[in-house]
């Protein structure tokens, strides 16, 4: 009877919408990637925004 | 030193948050019928806040520091714009912790308090709870911030006020965050159920998750001022070569 408890939690699982399924451990998957997904994408746009300035204050320092 | 510091800490925070999700994941967590496994969004969700409110004081030290500058009484040194720059970039990525916290929040209610009611009411993501309702006003109140420093076209002058407002806008922060939802009746467990709930190891590590989230965001401050910084500068010599080209020419 003990394997059936799995398969048992699985369809059930199968029922449930995303966040729910999983007892819930999805949502702290989603919370996760939020998270790092929106902090690491401002990172990057930051640091292409930086490098391209940098390069702008060069070039200006070279001319003057 | 200085170097060793900056680098130290950004690896101390990569290394820290890295722990946190590998042994957030693992930790034995007080059973909760409601909230099953996704009381491990503690260690994400929380710490969004905390981080929030570092970067803010980060953001009103520099305004202060901007203020003192600004005073006719006192000799001025250095270019103040500078301090509006890093008061400002702070400010930005306050408000970004803030919408990742309120994102991340929707998300972990919808599982919780929102477990029994259909994903299409609107309860069922939003409960009005005093902590929600704070965490959205101090986003209003720092969107303000910047509405109302795109109101001046005088940089001295939008330096100055965006600074004083700054002050009060930090001030807003600790009855928002750390009074109001102590005193007002909420879904939120407040913070001395919390400490009963999630004793030992899980406390810790929450503690860990804040350190860790903190040393990131000053982390994401530091390159947000290294770009407007370099805005500043960049404005600043495309006006002193505007100027040597007019007296050149007149």
């Amino acid at each position: 009877m003990t394997y059936m408890i799995p398969i048992f939690t699985l369809l059930q699982d199968h029922q449930k919408s995303f966040l729910f399924a999983s007892e819930k451990i999805n949502t702290v998957m989603t919370v996760a990637l939020v998270i790092f997904g929106g902090l690491l994408a401002y990172m990057i746009f930051s640091g292409i925004k930086v490098g391209r300035l940098e390069k702008k204050m060069d070039e200006l320092e070279n001319n003057a | 030193m200085k170097k060793y510091w900056n680098i130290g800490y950004k690896l101390a925070g990569i290394g820290i948050v890295l722990y946190v999700i590998i042994y957030g994941l693992q930790v034995k967590m007080p059973f909760n019928p409601i909230w099953g496994q996704s009381s491990r969004n503690l260690f994400l969700h929380v710490p969004m806040w905390f981080s929030e409110v570092v970067v803010m004081t980060i953001s009103v030290v520099w305004s202060v520091i901007l203020l003192r500058k600004l005073d006719p009484d006192r000799e001025r040194k250095g270019n103040p714009m500078l301090d509006d720059a890093k008061a400002r970039s702070a400010a930005e990525v306050g408000i970004i912790f803030n919408i990742i916290g309120l994102i991340t929040g929707i998300l972990w209610s919808r599982v919780t308090w929102g477990e029994n009611i259909p994903s299409s009411e609107f309860s069922a993501w939003w409960v009005w709870d005093p902590i929600q309702v704070s965490a959205l006003l101090s986003l209003l109140i720092y969107l303000g911030y910047f509405l109302l420093r795109s109101s001046f076209s005088e940089p001295e002058q939008r330096a100055r006020i965006a600074a004083v407002y700054n002050i009060f806008a930090y001030a807003t922060l600790i009855p928002l965050f750390f009074i109001l939802p102590r005193m007002l009746p909420g879904l939120h467990p407040t913070a001395e159920q919390k400490m009963v709930k999630y004793d030992g190891s899980s406390y810790q590590l929450l503690l860990i998750a804040i350190l860790g989230f903190s040393l990131i965001a000053t982390w994401i401050w530091e390159l947000r001022s290294r770009y407007a910084v370099l805005e500043e500068r960049i404005q600043e010599h495309e006006a002193e070569q505007d100027y040597v080209s007019q007296s050149s020419v007149s």
